[in-house]
């Protein structure tokens, strides 16, 4: 399990903290039942963010029903209801096709899908499978048999769709020292994962710099919002959006060479609501993990592009090039400047190279 | 015994109060009681979201009448003795009613079936005072006492009513763990689960009827009204029990003759000792006031007694037009003589007056509608409430201190005189100097008023036009605490707990704790303060009163005036932010209460009128709202740990959000023809559409319904039915596109995104989209473990798919 946190400064008092938690979905424990034609599985986050005294100063919990069908543990009264519609049988049992009808085999029931879909048909007891999809060719008499085997095979190789592997969310904090700990739950087995949170006070009189969170994807801004308005999921979850990309907070920070890896960052000047000629360099550095030695220094960044004029921050996604870099452990540093002498001090998130 | 006004007959509301007379009517001067009638009566009827009624429906159907009109008549015979005259037979008996003799047509003995119906009030004012057991378990111990062929119901009720079961003997046997009931919401809604019971009971064939009711007797939260009880109390044949739980120390205050007792939020709600001595009359109710808990046993054996003492008489009555109708019944025994308290019945026509939902026995929003549920309406948040104070019926407190008046809806303090007001004792050292005479005599003294739903995120904003009388003179040096200063504002999250209020007042400045004003001041200058006022009874005495804690101490605001101004509350989880004039003066985080009504107060020597009240529900997402951690049964990696060193990870969580999915089986057969057609044409133009171009899929699922909403759902808890507060709605899942691939989004909650894996490889997915319905719950009982949870929709023949289990958040973890 991997966890990634950045804090970004919001238009309070407070830091709005980004977390990311990464997990491998393959080892999640789940289970098919084939009587009820139903995926038992449900992944649980909770997170508790603590004072140095021990108290709690924010927390968040989640959990999702990764179900094949929305049956929870119901059974698959849906879809065998829906098969019934089709069939006009009662008191069959569930079977699984293929397009071809042929029996002990696995399928779809729509040849357009492939093997990328499964669905059910009843056996009318005089073998005659009367759900024939479009464009198929329709069984003979007990061409159909039960293979749960088969079936299993089936419904585990769909796996990949319904099953999570990511989580992401966001809490509202003052600023202060604090200790992150999350913990993943699939209902057998615990992940747990912590990490120190320090959120530095802010003036609003001086440059400063955010947390420079590693991402390695990013989708287009504007497509990314249409969706989640309509989708209506986490409604006030702030993207982090830069030029028109949305860039998703990485959980794990280890990248390999030739994989993406960018660095996002905010910057905040309140000289520009003065004086909006202000301008507003961004110098970047990679080091090795202990930050002794600087390992490659890339070229400023003047952060005019990437200037928000709505908050009058300065909301910056840069590539990071790993590739000349050999395996092992490093620091990116990030620090900002102003053409008023003003300088942030070096602000740092660390990575590795595989 | 038999008891209509106990001296210590007790209300338990958590409602305490320091009671005094004004003008001969009941003033419960800083009573908090918990619902809305004061707090929350905000059981929403017709699509409300906050207090929801999670028992309305969509349609509303028609009153009760008795499916025979058989009229019954329960009587007891005693001897010259005193003793209960046995052996009697129906030829002993006449029966007139009105005078005209009527011709037995059903006779027991005692010894005939009864079906009994056991109520109990699990509100939490009936929790606190003990555990005195869930209905079941009370009907389970009067099963034990009442004979074997008696059919026995049980319901819980609180401001909502639990489900109506029947008590098997098997139960008796075996009666598993027991079941505490939740503490119930905010106060009760007696009536209304009255009439639920007996409406429940018209479907049994037994002539003989009981209702039980365990309560404390304070009725905050019905949609019926007393008179409309009892009328559908005569016209039935259940008799009525009520054994009413004893005092606490507040109703030493009550008045137990006054009809009205009037709370906190100068609600007026029936005298709880009146109630029961009306109900006593006038539809012929027992009724027992054990002295303690411990006599609930006594009680029900006494009830039993009688039931089993009765003779029960029945015939059919000759239609009349009269209401009421008088019966008599005469023993020809010497020296016997017949009691009996339902003498006076009613036409089944009378229960006209009571109207539930359609196809069950849930009182109908419809036709007894709070009244602010008209101004009510959906906006993109949420529910919306609105009340410009232009229609003096919309259910704010009407009393010569708080009332609809020109403009809007005025609280006042002026004209109050010293002796109207009871002075709470002034503690040592409060600062409060002699020489502040422009206020003596009322500056300790407050009025407040509110009403509406009961909110839990929320924005709520008013106008205000206040006249602070004789303000504080210029440089007194008069220390000013928040209670003493004149000052109005907002009340909100007002619960039985307590609440927040917002105060503002003119001031120039504020420094070493001197509030000052300067008189140039007034139209540019005020000053706010926060306090919560927390609701705390005296152990000793009994005596209620608020305990006010500063929040936000006064600070002064510029560029506003205090007696015209904007206010302003935005409240979203534990964080609370001011604004004046849509200006935002402040923020801060308190979570002492976590929900309640608005309302406005106004602190001596003030008057203030307030105007154009808007409420506006917002957003799920708020910071601290996080859904109860779900664990699945105990795990090796988790049972197998001692004590780690790791300290256990808590989430302490009040709000439960349950994804349901509705369909509807009539159109399962469409589904194949039109679902999967469609489906495919959306994922072929997911793969044809650049990145750049949003995905917009298209509902291809025909068999969901649509159009749902909150009050068509019920939700239960182990089997109680718990309030909905909130109800959203949302895609089940959407797909992603980005520079690695493709994958899929889910989220069942408003706080976080789930990332599924990456199916890049894949370019043939059918997927429905698909809408969910998002239910959410405050848990009436949070306790240790996992409950079920399950989800019941008033319409027919529909396919409900829920979450159906939620475990605590105190589940210990440690790795």
């Amino acid at each position: 399990m991997s966890l990634q946190t950045a804090a970004f400064r919001t238009s309070g008092d407070e830091s709005r903290v980004d977390v990311s938690v990464q997990f491998p979905w393959n080892d999640l424990y789940r289970k098919w039942d084939t009587s009820s034609w139903t995926l038992y599985a449900r992944i649980a986050v909770m997170g508790i963010v603590r004072r140095t005294d021990g108290s709690i100063a924010a927390r968040f919990s989640d959990l999702l029903y990764p179900s094949y069908w929305p049956t929870f543990d119901q059974g698959g009264t849906k879809f065998i209801a829906w098969e019934k519609g089709t069939s006009k049988l009662s008191g069959g049992i569930p079977r699984q096709l293929n397009g071809a009808y042929s029996s002990l085999s696995l399928g779809s029931s729509d040849s357009y899908f492939g093997n990328d879909t499964l669905a059910l048909a009843f056996h009318d007891g005089a073998g005659t499978a009367t759900f024939a999809p479009a464009g198929s060719v329709a069984p003979g008499a007990g061409d159909i048999k039960p293979d749960l085997a088969s079936v299993e095979t089936a419904l585990d190789s769909s796996d990949p769709f319904w099953i999570p592997t990511r989580y992401k969310t966001q809490f509202d904090l003052p600023p202060g020292e604090y200790k992150l700990e999350v913990v993943l739950s699939d209902g057998w087995n615990l992940g747990r994962a912590e990490m120190p949170l320090t959120l530095a006070p802010y003036d609003r009189k001086e440059l400063a710099l955010s947390s420079v969170a590693l991402c390695r994807r990013l989708r287009d801004a504007d497509a990314a919002a249409k969706e989640a308005a309509v989708a209506n999921f986490a409604p006030q979850y702030v993207p982090l959006v830069s030029n028109d990309a949305e860039f998703s907070l990485a959980a794990d920070t280890t990248f390999e060479k030739d994989s993406q890896f960018f660095a996002y960052f905010e910057v905040y000047e309140p000289l520009l609501a003065r004086n909006p000629a202000t301008s507003v360099k961004v110098q970047m550095r990679i080091l090795d993990a202990d930050g002794g030695t600087v390992k490659a220094e890339l070229a400023p960044v003047d952060a005019a592009p990437y200037e928000d004029s709505d908050t009058g921050m300065f909301r910056i996604a840069q590539t990071i090039p790993i590739r000349q870099l050999p395996k092992g452990a490093y620091r990116l540093e990030v620090r900002a400047q102003d053409s008023a002498g003003g300088i942030t001090t070096w602000r740092a998130a660390d990575f590795k190279v595989d | 015994m038999h008891h209509p006004r106990h001296a210590a007959f007790t209300r338990a509301t958590h409602s305490l109060r320091a009671v005094r007379r004004t003008s001969g009517r009941l003033l419960i001067a800083f009573a908090i009681s918990v619902g809305c009638a004061f707090v929350c009566l905000a059981r929403g009827s017709d699509g409300l979201s906050f207090c929801g009624q999670p028992t309305s429906a969509a349609q509303s159907g028609g009153p009760i009448r008795s499916q025979v009109d058989l009229q019954t008549v329960d009587v007891q015979v005693k001897d010259k003795k005193g003793t209960d005259a046995k052996g009697l037979t129906a030829s002993d008996f006449t029966v007139r009613e009105d005078g005209n003799p009527q011709k037995i047509a059903f006779f027991d003995t005692g010894n005939g079936p009864v079906s009994v119906a056991v109520l109990v009030d699990s509100s939490s004012s009936m929790v606190r005072k003990g555990h005195l057991g869930s209905a079941q378990e009370i009907a389970a111990r009067f099963m034990r006492i009442a004979r074997s062929g008696d059919q026995i119901w049980a319901m819980d009720f609180t401001e909502w009513t639990g489900p109506f079961e029947e008590v098997t003997a098997r139960q008796l046997s075996n009666p598993g763990p027991v079941n505490v009931p939740a503490a119930g919401g905010q106060g009760s809604a007696v009536y209304d689960a009255i009439a639920t019971a007996i409406c429940h009971l018209r479907d049994s064939k037994d002539p003989r009827q009981a209702i039980i009711v365990i309560t404390d007797g304070v009725d905050e939260h019905s949609r019926i009204s007393l008179d409309q009880l009892i009328d559908l109390v005569r016209s039935q044949r259940a008799q009525l029990f009520l054994i009413g739980f004893p005092s606490r120390p507040e109703f030493r205050f009550f008045d137990h003759t006054a009809p009205k007792v009037t709370l906190v939020t100068g609600h007026d709600i029936d005298n709880p000792d009146v109630v029961f001595e009306r109900l006593a009359k006038e539809a012929g109710a027992e009724t027992f006031i054990p002295k303690s808990e411990s006599g609930l046993q006594d009680a029900l054996k006494a009830v039993s007694n009688l039931l089993e003492a009765e003779y029960t008489l029945a015939y059919y009555p000759q239609k009349t037009s009269r209401k009421l109708r008088r019966i008599e019944v005469k023993v020809d025994r010497r020296g016997a003589r017949v009691l009996t308290s339902r003498f006076l019945v009613a036409n089944s026509d009378s229960a006209d007056t009571v109207h539930f939902v359609k196809g069950a026995c849930v009182v109908s929003p419809k036709f007894h509608p709070y009244s602010y549920e008209s101004h009510l309406t959906n906006g993109p948040g949420g529910t919306v409430y609105r009340d410009g104070f232009s229609d003096p019926n919309s259910g704010w407190p009407q009393h010569p201190d708080s009332h609809y008046a020109p403009g809007g809806y005025e609280l006042s303090t002026i004209e109050r005189t010293s002796a109207d007001i009871t002075q709470p004792q002034m503690t040592p050292g409060s600062g409060m100097s002699s020489s502040s005479t422009t206020i003596r005599g009322t500056y300790r003294d407050n009025v407040v008023a509110s009403w509406g739903p009961s909110w839990w995120n929320f924005r709520v904003s008013a106008s205000m036009k206040a006249l602070f009388r004789r303000p504080p003179p210029v440089n007194s040096r008069v220390q000013f605490s928040h209670s003493v200063h004149p000052a109005a504002g907002l009340v909100f999250r007002m619960n039985e707990k307590g609440y927040y209020a917002l105060l503002v007042s003119p001031a120039s400045e504020f420094k070493k704790n001197e509030l000052v004003s300067r008189p140039g001041d007034y139209k540019k200058k005020l000053a706010f303060e926060v306090v919560a006022m927390t609701f705390q009874v005296d152990s000793t005495t009994g005596r209620p009163s608020f305990v006010p804690s500063v929040i936000v101490p006064w600070i002064v605001v510029d560029g506003a005036s205090a007696m015209d101004a904007q206010l302003t509350v935005d409240d979203v989880g534990d964080h609370i932010t001011i604004f004046v004039n849509g200006r935002q003066v402040g923020s801060v985080h308190d979570r002492r209460f976590t929900e309640g009504c608005v309302g406005f107060t106004v602190l001596a020597p003030t008057s203030a009128t307030f105007g154009n009240l808007l409420v506006e529900q917002t957003s799920l997402s708020a910071p601290d709202t996080s859904v109860a951690f779900a664990q699945e049964k105990p795990s090796p990696s988790d049972s197998g740990q001692a004590a780690a060193t790791a300290p256990p990870v808590t989430v302490e969580s009040n709000l439960v959000l349950v994804p349901v999915f509705v369909y509807d089986p009539a159109r399962m057969a469409q589904a194949p023809k039109e679902e999967l057609p469609c489906a495919r044409a959306d994922v072929t133009a997911l793969f044809k559409i650049p990145s750049t171009e949003p995905y917009l899929p298209t509902d291809c699922d025909v068999t969901e319904v649509h159009g749902l909403t909150i009050k068509d759902f019920r939700l239960f808890q182990d089997g109680t039915e718990q309030r909905i507060v909130k109800m959203d709605s949302g895609d089940w899942w959407t797909l992603v596109r980005d520079n690695l691939g493709w994958h899929m989004q889910s989220s069942d909650a408003p706080g976080g995104i789930w990332d599924l894996s990456e199916l890049s490889t894949i370019k043939r997915v059918p997927v429905l989209n698909r809408e969910f319905q998002r239910l959410a719950y405050v848990p009436n009982s949070p306790k240790e473990g996992c409950h079920r949870i399950s989800v019941q929709v008033d319409r027919p023949n529909l396919l409900v798919f829920a979450r159906n289990e939620y475990c605590t958040g105190q589940t210990r973890l440690t790795l």
